[in-house]
């Protein structure tokens, strides 16, 4: 019984612990998603400054 | 040059197939508890560390590239550590709780052991079947005191420890000390003392709520009529004072005759009235009004009748209640130091005769078991310790505690039961019962009656050798046959403790002591004697709980003689659990548990049950005869009924269906042949020999039945004779019908074809001769 209840423990934090990756990914990748627009905008203001 | 290369790609995704096994490599579940946390807490570090990294990662090339990183972007990155955090928690607190309950003992049994005396063994295995026993009792503070048993493969004690405070914690978390309470321990009581109270005291003890209604109803009769009081009051008062309205010294004389008894009577009232019914401040005016009230009004005169009624009824409930205490078991036995005993039969074919209202399958378990449940009605004696008294039966018994006695007689006064709580016989006295019981001479057992009787405790009886030894049994040349006597004086004290009946042994002059052990000489060592007054204000009787639950087993077997007392079994078991007793009922499938059990036993079902067809064809499975017999009238019309219990009937069976047929339906031809078909046919309605088709099978049944194979020849001489007979029914009356019978050619010709090997002949004295042919 109380083995049966720590596996049901455990895989809950593990449940939890793969959301928080996920949720990890999902902002680093919006992050560089941002970055690359900002880097994106620099070129292409600078690209329209040597016009 | 600008070189644009998206970085999104870089990121690593998580992994799909995340593991969510728990931790192996581990034997117990506090092993598996501590890799969890270990484990959970790597993890949440790893994590926070790959956050940090990734965050520094992407500033970084912000930094370099004079990019910047969304602030908010940011905080739900640095967020998602704490979470993880939180997640860490959550899971220690879930192992944590489940740490602190540990698991509940496999529990395999709960008994005592006279080698534990006082103590509650709980017995459990762990999962490689090991047993372990813990003798568990409270000392007089109500502490935990114990010892731990190991016990052997063979059963046998082992290693034996002390338990010590640390350990009861441990064993209440188990759940094994609730298991103390399972087993029967009888209960603390209070010893109720006769009190004789005066009507006043015995009105407001046990008529309280009518002695308030009372009072009150004599304050609203003082207040309704207070007015008209006051009118007449004034009228007697201008009377007095006219010396015109006096018109004679007489009618003055009567005035204060009359006067003075409206005051006597109103202080007769009012005295009885304590001041619990009237404040110090009403009392006087109440005096005074109610004198008045006794004077002039009719219903005042009858609250008066009122109150009389009354202080008679509670002087009648306080002297029946003082009788009633006096006549207790346990009041009886301390005024005049005597025991009071049942005793049981050991031969299991004695034990219930036909005053009994238990079936004889009983054992002496089931009947220790009704008596502690249901604490029915019973037969007991009474013995004077240091007297040579005799007492019914066997050298077993109990001793009771309390209870109530009916009667009592000299000698056996052949009660019998009415019920399971009601028992015949005398009713005596307390006065009766005194004189009786406190006879201290040598005689012969008498016989009490007690009602609802609380078990003190169980006694064996012993005997005194020349040396003065107590000795349970005699001892023998052969050890073994010692071992087994020395087993079979045990069998009783262990069925006794295992009830939770003190085991006791009572000597020749009724002495009883507590017992301690018997030698394998058959010598018993006694503890402390204990004394009537001892008995009648120690602990008695099974609190409420382990009755029903006895009860209910007990209940379960079915072995009450008549249906009336299985009824009232339910109904006692259901008012010890607090329900009510009134309406219970039994349900169909207990009346069909208790044909089974008793079968043939369903005489006193109710009827609408006795003429329920599927009912009484599931009855007739146990005893299809009875099933018949007490079948409803409608039922016993039935062919398609009738046919059936014939299915159900066992072939040659002596007893006949067709004998508790209805006069009118014998008569019928069809029903006779479905009869005789049947081997039911020495009853036949005499109408039916006229019937060539029913007489012609019954002479064919009687050509089976008289197989000269099955040695039914009478032997005269050297002639062997057939003792045919037929008689037929009229009723209940027999005729004769065995001259028709021989004077029916087809039989005796009938005869010589079925046995060939044997020659029928009829003589000149109208007998059958019988001559075996040759081979």
């Amino acid at each position: 019984m109380t083995i049966e209840k720590y596996k049901k423990a455990w895989g809950k934090f593990q449940t939890k612990m793969s959301s928080l990756k996920k949720r990890r990914y999902e902002i680093l990748k919006n992050i560089s998603e941002k970055l690359d627009k900002q880097q994106l905008e620099a070129i292409r203001k600078q690209m329209k400054n040597h016009e | 040059m600008n070189n644009f290369e998206p970085t999104t790609e870089d990121i690593k995704k998580p992994e799909a197939q995340e593991n969510h096994e728990a931790p192996r490599s581990v034997e117990t579940p506090e092993e598996l508890r501590q890799q969890m946390t270990s484990d959970a807490e790597k993890q949440i570090d790893k994590f926070k560390q790959e956050c940090a990294v990734d965050l520094s990662r992407v500033e970084v090339r912000a930094e370099k590239d004079g990019l910047i990183v969304d602030g908010d972007d940011k905080k739900v990155l640095e967020d998602l550590g704490v979470e993880a955090e939180e997640a860490k928690k959550e899971l220690e607190v879930e192992i944590a709780s489940t740490k602190s309950q540990p698991e509940k003992a496999s529990i395999v049994g709960v008994t005592r052991d006279r080698n534990f005396e006082g103590s509650v063994i709980v017995k459990t295995e762990d999962k490689e079947g090991r047993v372990t026993g813990y003798a568990l009792r409270k000392n007089s503070h109500g502490v935990w005191e114990g010892n731990e048993i190991k016990y052997m493969k063979d059963g046998s004690i082992g290693p034996v420890y002390q338990l010590h405070d640390a350990d009861f914690s441990k064993l209440g978390e188990q759940g094994i000390l609730d298991s103390y309470d399972d087993m029967p321990a009888m209960k603390e009581r209070t010893t109720e003392n006769p009190e004789f109270l005066n009507e006043k005291e015995a009105s407001k003890k046990f008529l309280a709520e009518e002695r308030k209604k009372l009072a009150q109803e004599i304050r609203e009769q003082r207040k309704a009529q207070h007015e008209r009081l006051y009118v007449l009051k004034t009228s007697i008062e201008k009377a007095n004072n006219s010396s015109e309205s006096m018109e004679s010294a007489l009618e003055d004389k009567q005035y204060a005759q009359f006067a003075e008894r409206q005051s006597d009577e109103a202080d007769t009232i009012t005295e009885r009235l304590s001041s619990s019914e009237l404040s110090e401040q009403d009392a006087p005016d109440e005096r005074e009004n109610i004198g008045q009230l006794i004077a002039n009004s009719d219903n005042i005169k009858l609250l008066k009748t009122k109150l009389e009624d009354h202080y008679a009824k509670a002087d009648t409930i306080a002297k029946n209640k003082f009788e009633s205490i006096q006549k207790s078991v346990g009041q009886t036995m301390i005024r005049n130091n005597a025991f009071i005993v049942h005793t049981f039969l050991l031969d299991e074919r004695l034990r219930h005769n036909n005053n009994s209202n238990i079936a004889q399958r009983a054992t002496l378990e089931d009947d220790i078991d009704i008596l502690l449940s249901l604490e029915p009605s019973i037969s007991t004696s009474s013995v004077v310790p240091g007297s040579k008294q005799g007492l019914w039966g066997g050298r077993i018994g109990v001793v009771l505690g309390g209870g109530d006695i009916r009667g009592i007689a000299e000698s056996d006064n052949s009660t019998v039961t009415g019920g399971i709580k009601m028992r015949n016989g005398t009713i005596s006295s307390s006065t009766e019962i005194d004189e009786k019981v406190s006879d201290k001479g040598e005689r012969g057992y008498n016989e009490l009656v007690v009602n609802n009787p609380e078990v003190f405790g169980f006694f064996q009886n012993v005997q005194i050798d020349k040396t003065g030894n107590m000795i349970g049994f005699e001892e023998t040349k052969s050890e073994k046959d010692n071992t087994e006597r020395r087993d079979d004086f045990l069998k009783y004290i262990d069925l006794a403790i295992q009830k939770g009946m003190p085991p006791l042994i009572m000597t020749p002059d009724r002495k009883l002591f507590e017992f301690s052990s018997i030698s394998n000489k058959g010598i018993v060592s006694v503890g402390a004697e204990i004394t009537p007054e001892q008995v009648a204000r120690g602990k008695a009787g099974l609190p409420n709980k382990k009755r029903s639950e006895i009860g209910e087993q007990i209940i379960n077997k079915n072995l009450f003689t008549k249906i009336d007392d299985q009824r009232e079994a339910k109904g006692i078991v259901a008012e010890l659990s607090g329900k009510e007793k009134s309406g219970v009922e039994l349900s169909q499938d207990e009346y069909l548990a208790y044909a089974r059990d008793n079968q043939g036993r369903f005489h006193d079902f109710p009827k609408h049950l006795l003429e329920d067809k599927n009912f009484m064809l599931e009855v007739a499975q146990f005893n299809p005869v009875s099933a018949y017999q007490y079948a409803g009238e409608n039922l016993k019309n039935d062919k398609e009924f009738i046919k059936h219990v014939y299915s159900l009937e066992k072939k040659g069976n002596s007893y006949s269906i067709y004998s508790y047929m209805p006069e009118e339906l014998k008569k019928n031809e069809d029903i006779a042949l479905l009869a005789i078909e049947n081997n039911d046919f020495e009853n036949i309605d005499y109408t039916l020999a006229d019937s060539p088709v029913v007489w012609e099978k019954i002479v064919n049944k009687l050509i089976e039945k008289y197989d000269p194979a099955k040695g039914i020849f009478q032997n005269v001489g050297e002639h062997k004779f057939l003792d045919a007979t037929l008689y037929m029914g009229k009723g209940v009356i027999g005729v004769d019908m065995t001259e028709k019978l021989l004077a029916d050619t087809s039989f005796v010709k009938k005869l010589n074809i079925s046995y060939p090997n044997y020659k029928f002949n009829i003589n000149e004295y109208g007998q059958i001769l019988v001559t075996k042919q040759a081979e």
